[in-house]
């Protein structure tokens, strides 16, 4: 018989509200089934083999046959539980140790980290203030452009999500410390 | 060599978008690409400003609707592309996929023809395959006429951004390019886009 050749596909879920593994594995088997129809999911099969629900990261197992399809249709997820979200494929790989070893284990530093290096060097003060907006419970309320919005959510990757009366908008730590732009952007 | 990665057109919370500046450009970082492009009121030096913080390249987008130079990158969609891309005014265009003329005189300007897979995550069910049906349409004549193609996210939101190689699988499975073909959508063509654009700046200067 011969063999069949699999391939691991590495992923993170960025959304509003962290999701779980059931949640996941649902989402990416209905998106798969929309995007390629019954007779090409066959060849695919996925199967999430890990899914770290504190760092939202997962593993994905595909066949070798089906997985451009499987990785098309990652990318055309855009909510897991009613929730917005964006999946991220951060690569694949022949073998699930190798999968684990590249993408799972050595992640890339976020933009926003080297931002806090450069500000750990250059000016502490900032550093400072950055820690106290990732602090910020929900609810809390902050200016930006001299307007009040309430704190939804601050994300460790600088993400923050904030709220008014005129919807749900998407800022980063930078422009509650006004670093960045200090305007309407 | 590493390929430079650049999504050309995303849309601020000042201009009809929801998620600011820095959000766009925080999340493009985090996705890899080298630059985006915005449509945004922010000020040039405040978008350089904040791409060196970000060590991302954050380039002014406009759409074209009147005559005159402007020190952005230039765009046309819909009824306006036909005109835009036979004046080869505009640096890339978002033509509708029953006007293969306007196509015809892209490629004869060299503009680029953009692709926003914004459409494609947004829509469902028969919607998305009339979406990927335009696409193939458009890719015809673009493969027609030899027009420079890319893809865009047009995204509003930083939740309908996705990375390049994610874009070259999604524009691999719908128009059935090979994965370096469908990469180069999002590397080597916008760079030429850039590349023109400042041409053309040069030469409105």
């Amino acid at each position: 018989m011969p063999r069949v050749r699999r391939r691991y596909i590495a992923f993170e879920v960025l959304g509003e509200e962290p999701v779980s593994e059931e949640q996941v594995a649902r989402a990416i088997t209905e998106a798969h089934l929309k995007f390629s129809g019954e007779q090409r999911f066959s060849r695919s099969s996925p199967r999430i083999i890990s899914f770290d629900e504190q760092r939202q990261i997962g593993i994905v197992r595909s066949y070798l046959e089906g997985v451009a399809e499987l990785r098309a249709s990652l990318s055309l997820i855009t909510r897991i539980a009613g929730r917005r979200v964006a999946v991220n494929a951060l690569g694949m790989s022949g073998t699930l140790r190798a999968c684990k070893d590249k993408f799972i284990r050595k992640t890339r530093p976020k933009a926003l980290e080297r931002v806090e290096k450069r500000y750990e060097e250059e000016d502490p003060g900032k550093l400072g203030e950055l820690a106290g907006i990732k602090a910020l419970p929900p609810g809390s309320v902050v200016r930006v452009s001299r307007k009040e919005f309430l704190v939804k959510r601050v994300f460790n990757d600088g993400r923050v999500d904030l709220e008014s009366d005129e919807g749900s908008f998407g800022f980063t730590v930078l422009d509650l410390l006004g670093s960045s732009l200090g305007n309407e952007g | 060599m590493a390929r430079r990665f650049l999504d050309l057109l995303t849309v601020d919370r000042g201009s009809g978008g929801v998620d600011s500046v820095s959000r766009l450009a925080l999340v493009s970082k985090d996705l890899g690409y080298h630059c985006i492009g915005v449509v945004s009121k922010a000020r040039r030096r405040a978008l350089e400003r904040l791409g060196a913080l970000l060590e991302i390249e954050i380039l002014p987008v406009r759409e074209r609707r009147r005559r005159g130079s402007d020190s952005a990158i230039l765009y046309a969609s819909g009824g306006n592309a036909r005109r835009a891309a036979s004046s080869g005014l505009v640096d890339f265009i978002i033509p509708d996929h029953r006007d293969s003329v306007s196509i015809r005189y892209a490629a004869e300007n060299q503009v680029a023809v953009a692709y926003p897979y914004t459409d494609l995550l947004v829509e469902r069910s028969v919607r998305r395959a009339n979406v990927i049906s335009r696409w193939s349409s458009i890719h015809l004549s673009c493969r027609k006429y030899g027009a420079t193609e890319i893809a865009v996210s047009f995204a509003t939101d930083s939740y309908l951004m996705r990375g390049p190689r994610d874009v070259s699988w999604i524009i691999s499975a719908c128009l059935g390019l090979g994965e370096e073909e469908a990469l180069d959508w999002t590397s080597t063509n916008p760079i030429h886009v850039v590349e023109r654009a400042s041409e053309r700046r040069r030469a409105d200067a």
